[in-house]
């Protein structure tokens, strides 16, 4: 449940409302809630201080009401700060009812004698008339607590929606699926074995925020199972080689951090060309790292192409969210044409 | 009989289409293509009635291969597009069919239906494809490429290359240091296209891109000679004089 300014507000206004009554019944002098206790009314109340003491309340928490949705305006929760400035207005405006009081004519006004500062000022009765204040605050506060988790909440299962998205891109989903329509109908076992790649890329995406890094092993499954589908949708227009030292099988690595680098060469390189691109995957060991690269034959970095930029910038956040400083990215492009992207991750030291 | 041309870059999608097709006995599919640059020779050789046109290709967009076949009869298009959401904003706005992938075969038959009634001189609705075209060129600021067709092959020219730009009537010439090429379009739309802090339009019928503007000589009455740095050399006219001294100071 969101808590609404406007029922915060109201929630406040009841209690208000009922410590009045509550005050009024108990021997404080009987006060009208509207209009304010005029000099008759007053007059007619038993004499006393108590009856001063709750007009004294009934002016501040006005007053303090009044305040309240000035300082919710501001749409976190209260903080300490905010809740003692509140506090510290309500004592104050307090006092400055009783100096208005203590002042003859607005006393006759209002129908009541000059107030001793001893009682008005008594901790005692400010800090009591306070609690009820200070349990509303605390409340909504508490309330307001719980609305910024569930933001937070949300907020999470919405990065992870972006992570999904970076690493299987809609169009890739799409245009996946109109493969498999145009399978189905022609050779079922296509269909069969392009459904069954799509799944283990997606639960790999999807899990990729419980487990962000998985054996390399696993990696290159997955690799395969997109450069599977990639073959079904294009044919011969590429070709994928990989060539990883079998050694470094037991690596970690980043879930699905091949998958876009292929991705983008491919899109890079057939863009240029006529005739199939084709892409190479190495790993090899370079002391305490794992060296990966991609390398296409496009045209290189002659070509500006901005979601390529884009693609790039994910993966070097995930590696420097990943492995602090100790993992790599760079972006090689010799004159001659194609491009490579070089990822240098720490052997064995992933944050799991 | 209708004639299609089918335009996608994956196989698959294609024979989907190709698939869908054959309960049509009235369509008969005379192409396919599956880039932008071989759909714009495809497309003009055969003349096709209709053609289902692949939105996200390498190269050349669906979009820029209908602004390259601008000066040709138009055919009826259905977009087919996987995902592009604002793509599909446009597609709605000017009433122009298209087909989500994976295509559904019942909203496939509507789409086809549509096209025929459409070819049959019954529009059901008046699509705008060329405002479509216009306004996805508009909706990007910043460099753009124009798609130019020489001697049957589509050159693409990134507009860092053109010097100015040079209208005659339905068409404009663009001029780079070296090469000129036709393109059809009127010189007010495409001014709309271009980045307004890179060109600036100096006469009813002539852009300059500004980098390429080597001297500026008042020729009195309001009017400049704009010398280029390739050595052509364009007359302002007194109604675009503020946008030169602009430029001078």
């Amino acid at each position: 449940m969101r808590i609404s300014r406007a029922s915060a507000y109201g929630v406040f206004a009841a209690l208000f409302v009922g410590a009045v009554i509550y005050l009024s019944w108990h021997g404080h002098g009987s006060v009208s809630l509207w209009p304010p206790p005029g000099p008759t009314m007053l007059r007619r109340s038993a004499p006393g201080l108590s009856k001063e003491l709750t007009l004294l309340t009934w002016w501040a928490w006005l007053l303090a009401l009044l305040a309240m949705p000035v300082f919710w305006r501001l749409s976190r929760p209260p903080s300490s700060r905010t809740l003692s400035i509140l506090l510290g207005a309500f004592v104050l405006v307090g006092a400055l009812v009783s100096l208005v009081t203590s002042d003859l004519a607005t006393a006759r006004w209002l129908g009541a004698v000059q107030l001793p500062w001893a009682v008005t000022l008594d901790p005692r009765r400010i800090a009591l008339e306070a609690v009820p204040f200070i349990v509303v605050a605390l409340v909504v506060h508490l309330l307001r607590a719980r609305d910024a988790e569930n933001a937070l909440r949300a907020q999470a299962a919405e990065s992870r929606l972006q992570a999904l998205t970076a690493q299987l891109q809609p169009h890739f989903l799409f245009n996946t699926l109109q493969a498999i329509s145009t399978a189905l109908n022609r050779d079922p076992m296509v269909a069969d074995r392009m459904v069954a790649g799509l799944a283990a890329l997606l639960r790999s995406a999807l899990d990729g925020s419980k487990s962000p890094v998985v054996g390399l092993d696993r990696e290159l499954e997955l690799l395969a199972a997109y450069v599977g589908i990639m073959r079904e949708r294009f044919g011969d227009r590429v070709s994928v080689s990989v060539d990883v030292d079998p050694s470094l099988v037991t690596a970690t690595v980043p879930v699905l951090v091949l998958q876009p680098l292929v991705e983008n060469a491919f899109r890079h390189a057939v863009e240029a060309r006529e005739g199939a691109a084709s892409i190479s995957v190495k790993g090899r060991r370079n002391g305490a790292h794992l060296v990966l690269t991609v390398s296409d034959d496009g045209p290189g970095a002659a070509s500006g192409d901005s979601a390529r930029g884009t693609g790039l910038a994910n993966t070097s956040e995930r590696l420097a969210a990943l492995y602090r400083g100790n993992a790599a990215l760079e972006v090689s492009s010799p004159i001659g044409g194609g491009m490579t992207v070089e990822l240098r991750i720490p052997l064995g030291q992933a944050r799991a | 009989m209708i004639r299609v041309v089918i335009v996608d870059d994956e196989g698959p999608s294609r024979e989907r289409v190709r698939g869908l097709l054959t309960r049509h006995p009235g369509i008969e599919i005379v192409g396919e293509a599956d880039d932008g640059s071989s759909a714009v020779e495809r497309i003009s050789e055969l003349g096709p009635d209709l053609v289902f046109l692949d939105v996200q290709m390498p190269g050349l967009s669906g979009f820029e291969v209908l602004e390259a076949l601008a000066d040709e009869v138009p055919p009826a298009v259905v977009f087919v597009t996987a995902y592009d959401e604002y793509a599909i904003q446009a597609f709605d706005r000017h009433a122009v069919d298209y087909l989500l992938k994976p295509i559904v075969p019942a909203r496939f038959e509507q789409a086809v239906e549509r096209a025929l009634e459409r070819l049959a001189g019954r529009p059901a609705s008046d699509p705008d494809v060329r405002k479509l075209i216009e306004e996805r060129m508009i909706g990007r600021p910043g460099p753009r490429r124009f798609a130019a067709r020489v001697g049957g092959k589509i050159r693409l020219i990134a507009d860092d290359l053109v010097e100015w730009i040079e209208g005659a009537g339905n068409y404009v010439r663009l001029h780079t240091a070296t090469e000129r090429f036709p393109i059809r379009a009127a010189i007010k739309d495409l001014e709309r296209t271009l980045d307004s802090a890179r060109f600036a339009r100096i006469h009813r019928s002539a852009i300059v891109r500004l980098t390429a503007i080597h001297t500026v000589e008042p020729a009195g009455d309001g009017e400049y000679l704009v010398v280029l740095r390739s050595g052509a050399r364009i007359r302002s006219s007194r109604r675009y004089g503020p946008v030169l001294r602009g430029l001078i100071r």
